[in-house]
């Protein structure tokens, strides 16, 4: 067909960008085992953190990002730090708890910045580039770069550096890697500010292409976890493959069915795969209780 | 009446917990599994209940197959187990653990519950006074109406005893039972295990009590590296080489 | 209230339906102490949310799994009385009797969706599937009218031989017909809880593991709660949308469902009267607010509550006020029950 290149490249586009929520939201949850239910608040965060940026601040897209990013890791060190009392509760408490601070923080950004949408000005220019079969927004080509360059950061920091070899080990047993001398309640603060600094990268970046408004966070709140079932829980590669593979999905559902139900996609696919496949479709099959 | 397991095989990726364990506990008596740690004592009680499907191999009990049935249609047919690690139901009273465990003695569903009447509040009833006889046996009757994740570790292990006793097995599953109790405990739990055993009730027992299993068994089985290395009365066992040898280590 | 109630509470205590007996003379004496149109309206409100949260508590406090799908339920119900009473032209009551079973039945596909699904997957399920029925009632438009929703829904009325019709219009007849309907569910869930159904839900919550090792089938008992659940919130669904006469997707809202979840874990959950006491209290809180703010502070300071509370009255209130009580009294009442036949169990001493 005609447009299939083009919806799949629209879609990884999008794609990559579930994929650092996903990255940030199994990242919380696999090693802290808490329910990020306030995940997509980071996301709105950032939109609305690269807003101020560029219109209080300095007038430059690639440091409203960055700003975006640093907001996000110190608004989850802030939020971690503030329920890290309440860590040892039952799962059912902290998913409870953060719920509370999706709410809070929701309404919150609500009355900060009242309900109307906002544009995220841009210094592209709107003239799509093409390449091939393809034409794509200058705009949407940055964030390509931008969320490439975050997946592969990640990727590196979790796998080569001291830092993320504390957090592989806390991940896979904590009481042992606190022997071992890694600070425990360190690595989970970063591991917070670091999963929201993803997210609020991602807000940044689509608030950018599309609009900014205080429950925008919901959605992505769903395309998170769609995107965590689909990869496994706590699989940060599954996590990356599941985002591209979510963003295609529904481009294409979009393009060729309908754009009404596309957001029913995720959804669809989040109880499908529970279904079938609990353990999610990158990871190995665990054994059944 | 008896348990026969016959060359079970379970692998969990390349480690082999079982390979071809086969053995048989009679119905009138106390049958012991030893063994080093990893030998897969648990994962064979696991297998047994039906919290794990084997590869290869059957499970059978009165002569009908348990393998593929799910973990509460074998208590249905009369196998009840407790747990190594502690297993209660912390948040309500003891003798709500033991109503807990005596679910298969009531058939009262949702509609008979909302219709309530006589049949349903007898029912109760009898349950309730089933319940304290257990404790009772047990000896945590002066416990009953305390909470169970407040009670000491000592007497929650009873507890465990009391709320698989509920569920009125015909062989019970005992997943060391002994761990942590001190003298006074391990010796009420030796009285206890007799009195179950005069009630007809066969025992599986998993012990790292040497002295306890040598002391109560009737037949005593030994497992190394998922495979049965010597079984038999525990006198033989116990200077059994092969058992040694699994437990100090061979050279 | 039923005998099983005087029996099962302590009858040490002279009299033990005393208490339940004068606080629903005074609930069903209402219309008449609150003549105030205004404060019928949030008795009304309050009524339906308490049944609501009621359902919810079914499901979170006693089998321990949290459902944030539940406003789906609670849609369902009104969208099915909606659409048969205005498309097809049935009786209202006849409407609202399938919109229980409708949201019933909705409860059966979650539980059985579910299956060995627990915890946060099981919360992930039920998101999910609201999230899908929400957006049905966007596109549909055929069907539902979308986003416009549907004005005009009729109200209740009862044909009473000999005496004609009498439709459930004034606000005094909706309020006694909303209390009935809540007590009615009171009453259900004291039943279900009281009993080897409520214990066999309990060990669900508290020890899966061990429950399935005496014989308790989770699934089942996870399947029949999460039907009992969804038809209760399927009735409040009807008695919502008949009261308002409108019905639109906003009924789906997640604020919906996040208020129910504020009301039954502030109000005490896995208890019988914490939905209750967190349902009036919360329908009371932002008409109050209301008064002085805006809705999103509203809502901002529900999220505060909630966490408040988690952090200092984990339990809720309702177990909160009893174990006060308890220490100043020293017989708890029957609605502080957690299981059934045992009054809120006290710490042994140490």
């Amino acid at each position: 067909m005609d447009i299939l290149p083009q919806l799949v490249a629209n879609g990884l586009i999008i794609g990559g960008t579930y994929a650092l929520l996903g990255i940030g939201l199994t990242m919380i949850f696999g090693l802290m085992n808490v329910v990020n239910f306030a995940h997509g608040e980071f996301y709105t965060l950032g939109a609305y953190a690269a807003l101020f940026v560029l219109s209080a601040l300095a007038p430059n897209f690639l440091v409203a990002i960055l700003g975006a990013i640093l907001v996000g890791a110190l608004a989850g060190a802030l939020v971690e730090r503030l329920l890290a009392p309440l860590r040892h509760e039952s799962i059912d408490t902290t998913m409870l708890l953060m719920i509370g601070v999706w709410i809070a923080m929701q309404n919150g950004e609500l009355l900060a910045w009242g309900g109307v949408a906002k544009n995220i000005p841009t210094p592209f220019p709107t003239e799509p580039v093409v390449l091939g079969p393809l034409s794509v927004a200058p705009l949407r080509l940055f964030v390509l770069f931008v969320t490439a360059g975050l997946i592969v950061g990640s990727h590196l920091l979790i796998q080569h550096t001291k830092l993320g070899r504390a957090m592989r080990a806390t991940f896979q047993d904590q009481e042992t890697a606190a022997l071992m001398g890694v600070n425990v309640e360190r690595i989970h603060t970063i591991t917070f500010a670091f999963g929201s600094a993803l997210a609020a990268a991602a807000g940044a970046l689509l608030g950018s292409v599309f609009l900014v408004y205080p429950s925008m966070g919901d959605l992505a709140l769903q395309k998170a976890f769609s995107v965590v079932i689909l990869g496994g829980l706590g699989n940060l590669g599954g996590a990356a493959l599941g985002g591209l593979l979510l963003g295609v999905a529904e481009e294409l559902g979009a393009g060729y069915v309908s754009s009404g139900y596309r957001d029913a996609l995720g959804f669809l696919l989040i109880i499908l795969v529970l279904l079938v496949r609990p353990s999610g479709l990158f990871s190995r099959a665990e054994r059944v209780g | 009446m008896s348990l026969r397991v016959d060359d079970l095989m379970l692998r969990f990726g390349g480690v082999a917990a079982l390979a071809g364990v086969s053995f048989e506990a009679a119905s009138n008596q106390i049958t012991s599994l030893i063994g080093p740690n990893g030998a897969g004592k648990t994962t064979l009680f696991n297998v047994v209940t039906g919290y794990l499907r084997p590869q290869r191999g059957e499970v059978r009990y009165e002569n009908a197959s348990l393998v593929g049935l799910r973990p509460y249609q074998v208590a249905e047919r009369g196998i009840v187990r407790t747990f190594q690690k502690t297993s209660v139901f912390p948040a309500v009273t003891v003798r709500e653990n033991v109503l807990i465990g005596l679910h298969l003695q009531g058939s009262s569903g949702v509609l008979a519950v909302l219709r309530g009447g006589r049949r349903v509040r007898e029912e109760e009833a009898r349950l309730r006074q089933a319940a304290d006889e257990v404790l009772a046996l047990v000896g945590l009757a002066h416990r009953a109406d305390d909470v169970a994740g407040a009670l000491p570790y000592g007497e929650q292990r009873l507890l465990e005893v009391a709320i698989a006793l509920g569920a009125r097995p015909r062989l019970l599953l005992l997943d060391e039972p002994a761990a942590g109790l001190n003298t006074g405990e391990r010796q009420a739990l030796i009285a206890l295990i007799g009195r179950i055993r005069e009630q007809g009730i066969a025992i599986l027992l998993v012990e790292h009590d040497m002295r306890l299993v040598m002391g109560i068994s009737d037949h005593v089985v030994c497992l190394d590296h998922g495979q049965v290395v010597a079984r038999g009365a525990p006198a033989e066992v116990q200077v059994h080489p092969e058992v040694i040898r699994a437990y100090l280590g061979s050279g | 209230m039923s005998a099983s109630v005087a029996r099962l509470a302590l009858a040490r205590r002279p009299w033990p339906w005393l208490g339940p007996l004068l606080v629903g003379i005074v609930l069903v004496a209402a219309p008449w102490w609150l003549p105030n149109q205004y404060h019928l309206h949030i008795a009304i409100q309050a009524g339906i949310f308490a049944i609501l949260a009621m359902s919810l508590n079914l499901l979170l406090g006693y089998t321990g799994q949290l459902s944030l799908g539940h406003a789906a339920f609670f849609g369902i119900g009104g969208y099915t009385s909606a659409l048969l009473g205005k498309h097809l032209g049935w009786p209202v009551f006849v409407g609202m009797v399938l919109a229980v079973v409708a949201a019933g039945l909705a409860g059966y596909l979650i539980g059985r969706l579910s299956l060995r699904l627990r915890g946060a997957y099981f919360v992930l399920v039920s998101l999910s599937f609201a999230g899908v029925v929400a957006l049905i009632a966007v596109n549909w438009m055929d069907l539902t009218n979308g986003p416009l929703g549907l004005p005009g829904i009729p109200e209740p009325a009862i044909a009473i031989p000999g005496l004609g019709e009498f439709s459930f219009r004034s606000k005094e007849s909706y309020y006694l017909l909303v209390l009935a309907c809540a007590a009615v569910s009171y009453f259900v869930c004291h039943r279900l809880v009281c009993s080897r159904f409520g214990r066999a839900c309990v060990a669900l919550r508290e020890n899966e593991t061990l429950a399935q090792a005496v014989g308790v089938n989770g699934t089942r008992y996870l399947v029949v709660t999460a039907v009992v659940s969804a038809a209760m919130a399927g009735a409040a669904g009807t008695l919502y949308v008949h009261y308002t006469r409108f019905v639109s997707p906003e009924i789906f809202l997640f604020s919906y469902t996040v208020t129910m979840v504020v009301m039954v874990v502030a109000g005490g959950k896995g208890t019988l009267l914490g939905p209750v006491v967190g349902a009036i209290l919360f329908t009371i809180l932002p008409e109050v607010l209301r008064a002085v703010t805006s809705y999103q502070w509203q809502m901002l300071v529900y999220g505060i509550l909630l966490i408040l509370t988690i952090f200092f009255l984990p339990k809720g209130i309702v177990p909160a006020v009893a174990g006060w009580w308890r220490r100043v009294a020293p017989r708890p009442a029957a609605a502080t029950r957690t299981v059934a036949g045992e009054a809120e169990a006290h710490e042994p001493a140490r």
